[in-house]
């Protein structure tokens, strides 16, 4: 087999090309490393972490206006991407907390003046 | 240019005015690792404050997708570029020495766009900031591309007219809301060549005085983050106010009796990202120590949040907890070399950064203080740390308490025992 001349390019995939930084284009065609199990699971634990349970996280996941969950959702499917966030979630657990705005309820109560209500009836009649 | 201490630099550097400290800082965090992308707090903030003819242009508020996206387009790896190209090489960190008030992240030893300009001036001669005027396509379309990269549906081999298919971004990305900084040495204000930019000294808000304003954009040059946006229209440049009125307590509804409340964007924040507040600043621009405010917790004390592009120079006041699941070293060249300590601390929080964590969103009122009523130990959680590996994380039934300005409790949001969903098949034995 002769060698390839000197001027000869490998034919790659535009996929597997590196980004150029003066191509206008790259930041739209070239996928960058990374490890879709690692951002599913941490994704998971944020969102466990805040009080979500499965049917609210397959309901983000399934949602395209959502799109970091839900591309993770198109790249394992519904049933995959279900079974994998009901095993995350059975390790890992939900957080519930309970929030209360302004002063708590207890101090707010207002004890009723009979009294005072009754001299209003008198005043009414 | 004079010399200014930069505590997110870890050194002094050069900035064309002497400095000058508020009483108090705007700051704020936002945890991109929550953010949904759902463009809320854009479009509370543009519902607000932008109207009229010209409005299009206007995104104070924006959430980019990265590393794809950005608002003006690829702003970020723009000036980066040029700094490189000022500075072959030598935009490094020396992380060798720390010092907890003085350089937490280390010394950065590289140019900041004060020390760049300096060194580069353009054909008008030396700038005040390195910078670049965006073109007006990379103003036109906020979000364009940043998450549409799907290829369609016209894969199949030998279909007739179907196109090759683009890699999908599936494997990681992330949403970053931005806002103005308010930068204690804001590039905005250095660039102004009418002194039409101030910062408030009572909350150290950036604003630009609409009367002095001629539009030049200079502003829109030499802001880094580019949140100073012009507006043809007025032939005026506009930016994020931080909802002023709202930071001085005077809308009556939130804060009946004056207490400072969050911006619009913050406040309507449905992720739970975010947890804005006023710092208290010392005379000479360190941080007072404050240990019971939520944002020097996180920010001072636990480092868990980080600036963003702090090698910019500018001392942003907004900052970042990193998002976990982005390759460390993009996040190194994004909120610098805090990034391994902060994502060890957000990924097992202990019981007190997760009292303070649960404050985001808990309260439109500004949370000036926080106190933690401590309970029983309630549960264990597996987490994943950054080397992959699990941990257990201890849970406890603890209270966190927020006050106002005025010393009101405003809030107060308690940890409850976990619950754990199994399928029904591992129950045969139930009721």
């Amino acid at each position: 087999m002769e060698p390839p001349p000197d001027n000869f390019v490998p034919k790659v995939h535009p996929a597997t090309r590196p980004v150029e930084l003066d191509d206008p284009m790259n930041l739209f065609a070239v996928e960058v490393p990374g490890d879709p199990e690692l951002m599913l699971r941490l994704l998971v634990e944020e969102y466990a972490r805040m009080g979500w349970g499965l049917d609210a996280l397959i309901g983000l996941f399934r949602d395209p206006f959502y799109v970091a969950a839900h591309g993770l959702w198109r790249h394992y499917g519904e049933e995959e991407i279900k079974r994998r966030l009901s095993d995350l979630l059975k390790r890992v657990g939900v957080v519930r907390t309970k929030t209360t705005i302004g002063v708590p309820p207890s101090e707010r109560l207002v004890q009723i003046d009979l009294s005072t209500v009754a001299k209003g009836r008198a005043d009414h009649d | 240019m004079t010399e200014v201490y930069n505590w997110q630099l870890g050194r002094s550097m050069s900035y064309p005015y002497e400095a000058h400290y508020p009483e108090w800082q705007f700051a704020f965090v936002f945890n991109p690792n929550r953010c949904i992308g759902c463009q809320t707090c854009t479009m509370a903030c543009k519902s607000t404050w932008t109207f009229s003819k010209g409005q299009e242009l206007f995104w104070w508020n924006n959430v980019e997708s990265k590393p794809f996206g950005g608002y003006p387009q690829n702003w970020d790896s723009k000036l980066l570029n040029m700094l490189e190209q000022a500075n072959p090489g030598k935009q490094v960190w020396n992380i060798s020495e720390k010092d907890p008030e003085q350089k937490p992240y280390g010394t950065f030893q590289g140019m900041t766009i004060f020390d760049a300009a300096e060194k580069q001036p353009g054909p008008e001669g030396p700038q005040a900031a390195l910078g670049y005027l965006p073109t007006d396509d990379e103003w036109r379309h906020p979000n364009i591309h940043e998450d549409t990269a799907a290829g369609g549906q016209f894969t199949q081999d030998g279909q007739y007219g179907g196109s090759a298919q683009l890699p999908e971004h599936k494997v990681w990305f992330f949403h970053l809301a931005r806002i103005c900084n308010h930068c204690t040495y804001p590039g905005c204000l250095a660039s102004c060549p009418r002194q039409a930019i101030y910062k408030r000294p009572e909350d150290g808000i950036v604003l630009i005085d609409q009367s002095r304003c001629r539009g030049y954009r200079k502003c829109v040059e030499g802001c880094p983050y580019k949140k100073a946006m012009y507006r043809p229209t007025t032939r005026t440049s506009e930016k994020c106010v931080g909802c002023f009125p709202r930071i001085e307590g005077k809308d009556a509804t939130i804060s009946p009796t004056g207490a400072p409340a969050e911006t619009r964007c913050m406040a309507a924040c449905v992720g739970k990202i975010r947890l804005q507040g006023l710092v208290k600043k010392n005379p000479d621009g360190t941080w007072a120590d404050d240990p019971k405010n939520p944002l020097h917790y996180l920010i001072r004390q636990r480092q868990v949040a980080l600036p963003l592009y702090p090698q910019f120079g500018t001392e942003p006041n907004g900052y970042y907890i990193p998002p976990r699941w982005v390759p460390r070293n993009y996040l190194v060249q994004m909120f610098g070399p805090g990034v391994d300590h902060a994502i060890e601390q957000y990924s097992c929080p202990d019981r007190e950064l997760l009292a303070v964590l649960q404050l985001f969103r808990a309260n439109q009122q500004i949370i000036f203080r926080y106190e933690i009523e401590e309970g029983p130990k309630v549960g264990e959680l597996e987490v994943t740390m950054p080397s992959g590996e699990t941990k257990i994380q201890e849970l406890f039934n603890d209270t966190v308490i927020g006050f106002n300005k005025l010393g009101e409790e405003v809030v107060r949001v308690t940890i409850e025992e976990p619950t754990f969903e199994r399928p029904a098949e591992s129950h045969v034995n139930s009721i």
